[in-house]
């Protein structure tokens, strides 16, 4: 692992990306004690604010002294950096104040355990600022290392394909895919290091609200984990195809092979945490064997993802590489798994796999829904909530052979119209599965009653979600 | 049937079954300790 940074530069990318994902995922946290009034997480997020606001100093400090390694980069101007130094500013300045009345509120709640609810709104406004500022301050620091970005899809770019692509000449994979990837791959990293920390806080105080608040952390990392992946995928081509200058292939090949250990790290860790999510409304309490299962995967993933995010680093940071780059890009599993899945005696059996996960997921939101809407009324919900689990083992099982049909041609797969929406959607069908598992009043729906009208448009969406997942698949090769 | 669809046949049947095992055995093992609970 390489987590112990080496420069300025390398500290600066590590540390500045907290006070931004991490407090937007701090923030949700707080919404939750807000939401279910529970005091003990309210406290735990205003110190963890005050740790944001800590946070700033050596963000400042190493962005100050990022300043003359990266000026020496090509196209980098100071009009740029200076852009990026003033939204900073503003952005730390007011997670300072934020970061100040949290500690004030902490302390001063200490001998009651309620913090007042005006610092509690006053703290959440001065964040939502500072999320706001830092989104724009991340933005136009991203702009000074990734120039890529404002490039247009080369018109002959398409020279390299791999065999079976009929992508027409003149449509390159657009620069867009490495711009959402950027964003996008920071979300299931500093979503394991909170989460890590709430459900240890949680385990040693006891607090069952944030175990649950941090296992739905963990799942939502798992469900980000496929987007994350697949736009690694197009970022690829786009700065590939055709090559680019300081672009190495066995960089990219190095970073995509963690990656692939990434993404089933991510995937036990959200699926054992939806799981306890589950079981907990059967047995009324958290198991803590589970609990301790799913640490340990989140524990394992945070060191697979640690070393991902140093590879994907090395590959367009020159100025925080201290070793030279890998010159062999054949010498990685990723191209390897792409040749054997091309051959079609592999590519069909696990086609077929794909086609079962389908088949569950689609029979167990259909059952899903139908309660929602009405029929089956003489079931209760919680009988429809035990066969949830049939529809994760099939998105489990299609995660895993979909990345593999995704590595027999990924060129004509991220270039397809219909892969995009397809991705979107299982984004969305996921977080879906989410609402039904934690949702109260649908848990409390009896047998014969009505389910609420918010559960019936989650339902609507959830059915059109995963049923636009099968028709983008199938759409895949023909638009 | 040529040699590559009697591999595909098999080696489709072999993952299907594989597939129908894990499937019986997750939700056998979560549901055991449910079943005991009333709902």
């Amino acid at each position: 692992m390489h987590v112990i940074p080496e420069s300025w530069s390398h500290l600066h990318i590590l540390v500045s990306l907290f006070p931004l994902v991490g407090l937007l995922f701090v923030l949700g946290f707080y919404a939750a004690s807000i939401v279910t009034n529970n005091d003990g997480l309210k406290r735990i997020c205003l110190l963890i604010i005050v740790g944001l606001g800590v946070l700033s100093i050596p963000t400042y400090i190493s962005g100050m002294s990022s300043i003359m390694p990266v000026s020496e980069r090509a196209g980098v101007t100071e009009g740029l950096i200076n852009s990026h130094y003033n939204w900073s500013l503003y952005a730390l300045l007011i997670l300072v104040l934020a970061a100040a009345a949290a500690g004030y509120e902490w302390m001063r709640s200490q001998n009651t355990g309620r913090p007042s609810a005006n610092a509690i709104h006053l703290v959440l406004g001065l964040s939502l600022i500072t999320l706001f500022l830092m989104s724009a301050a991340g933005e136009s620091g991203w702009e000074i290392n990734h120039q890529e970005l404002g490039l247009s899809p080369v018109a002959n770019a398409v020279s390299g394909l791999p065999s079976g692509s009929d992508i027409p000449e003149g449509q390159g994979t657009p620069q867009a895919w490495s711009h959402f990837h950027i964003i996008l791959n920071h979300f299931p990293s500093i979503g394991l290091v909170i989460g890590l920390f709430f459900l240890i806080t949680a385990i040693v105080t006891d607090n069952d609200v944030m175990k649950r608040a941090s296992l739905v952390l963990f799942t939502i990392c798992g469900i980000l984990g496929v987007p994350t992946y697949v736009t690694g995928a197009s970022s690829m081509w786009a700065l590939t195809d055709p090559p680019m200058e300081n672009i190495s292939q066995a960089a990219i090949n190095a970073h995509r092979d963690m990656a692939l250990w990434t993404l089933f790290g991510l995937a036990a860790t959200g699926v054992s945490a939806w799981v306890e999510i589950w079981r907990y409304r059967y047995l009324n309490r958290f198991s803590a064997r589970s609990l301790y299962v799913t640490l340990g995967f989140a524990i394992i993933t945070l060191g697979l993802i640690a070393e991902t995010g140093h590879r994907g680093g090395q590959i367009n940071h020159p100025e925080i590489r201290t070793e030279p780059l890998p010159t062999d890009a054949d010498a990685y599993l990723s191209p390897n798994i792409e040749l054997l899945i091309n051959n079609v005696q592999w590519f069909v059996p696990w086609q077929t796999l794909h086609f079962f996960g389908y088949c569950l997921i689609f029979g167990t939101v259909a059952a899903v829904v139908l309660r929602v809407f009405g029929i089956w009324k003489s079931m209760p919900f919680s009988a429809i909530h035990r066969i949830l689990p049939l529809g994760v083992m099939g998105v489990v099982m299609n995660v895993f052979t979909g990345m593999l049909m995704l590595l027999a041609d990924t060129f004509r797969y991220v270039n397809s119209n219909a892969f995009p929406p397809k991705m979107a959607f299982i984004v969305i069908g996921g977080c879906a599965v989410l609402y039904f598992s934690l949702s109260e009043k649908l848990w409390n729906t009896k047998a014969g009653e009505e389910a609420p009208m918010q559960a019936k448009w989650v339902a609507g969406i959830t059915l059109l979600a995963w049923a636009g997942v099968i028709a983008g698949g199938r759409l895949i090769p023909y638009v | 049937m040529d040699t590559t669809s009697i591999i595909i046949s098999v080696t489709t049947i072999v993952l299907s079954l594989l597939a129908l095992g894990a499937i019986y055995a997750v939700m056998y093992c979560l549901n055991k300790e449910v079943d005991k609970t009333n709902r």
